[in-house]
């Protein structure tokens, strides 16, 4: 990992059209701005993380029938 | 074609029944190709087979069959990837995490599937604000869901048969 040291104000760019600005820096926690194309999507980590766990979860908790689950409908 | 699935057995499918997640789906970013397959009991639920791996299926649900007032803030962008510039056009549906209990049973509200079935491109929806978790409880108060009548424009949707 590339790890560069910055300080409020500064900012990082990422090839021709990435630009990550350091906003605030208060405490423990770091304001980041981000300029990118509409295109990059882009989430903080830990919401990406929660919803590939949650997919994971699904498709091993997948049955092999709902046949046991009749009780659900109808 | 004939594509192998350890749940289903050989289905045959249509190369215009595949449905194609440019990106994925989260944490299987391999898979891009998925059939629906409608479950044979009749039920609301729709079963999300991965064409070219036989064993990831999911189990995929209408949220209003679920809840009510489910939105989504869909950008110009999810529009773009998904090939249309109508909202209209897109279905919404959440992976269903099944459980021995059903007070257990859950739904993936934060990360649905949204999905334009007549261009048969879909990717998975992020909510990034609160309003929404992976693990919403599925029947809440009410232990059986309403077997309501599929509308007809849902029943053109079910794209293949179990074999």
């Amino acid at each position: 990992m590339l790890i560069l040291t910055r300080k409020s104000g500064e900012s990082i760019t990422i090839g021709d059209d990435v630009k990550i600005t350091v906003i605030e820096v208060k405490g423990k926690q770091v304001r980041i701005g981000i300029d990118a194309p509409r295109n990059y999507i882009i989430h903080r980590e830990e919401v990406y993380i929660r919803i590939q766990e949650e997919n994971k979860r699904a498709a091993e908790k997948t049955p092999v029938s709902l046949k046991g689950f009749k009780g659900l409908f109808g | 074609m004939l594509i192998q699935t350890t749940r289903f057995g050989e289905v045959e499918i249509q190369d215009q029944d595949i449905l194609t997640f440019p990106s994925g789906m989260l944490g299987f970013s391999a898979e891009r190709h998925f059939v629906m397959i409608e479950d044979e009991m009749g039920s609301p639920f729709h079963w999300l087979q991965a064409v070219e791996k036989q064993d990831l299926a999911f189990i995929t649900l209408n949220p209003e069959t679920a809840v009510s007032d489910f939105s989504l803030d869909i950008t110009v962008d999810h529009m773009k990837k998904l090939d249309t510039d109508k909202v209209e056009d897109l279905s919404v549906r959440v992976i269903v995490t099944m459980a021995k209990k059903l007070q257990d049973v859950t739904i993936n509200l934060q990360g649905p599937l949204l999905i334009n079935f007549d261009k048969k491109l879909g990717l998975q929806f992020v909510v990034a604000d609160g309003r929404y978790n992976t693990r919403h409880p599925l029947f809440g108060d009410r232990l059986k869901l309403d077997q309501k009548q599929q509308p007809e424009e849902e029943q053109q949707q079910v794209i293949a048969q179990a074999g």
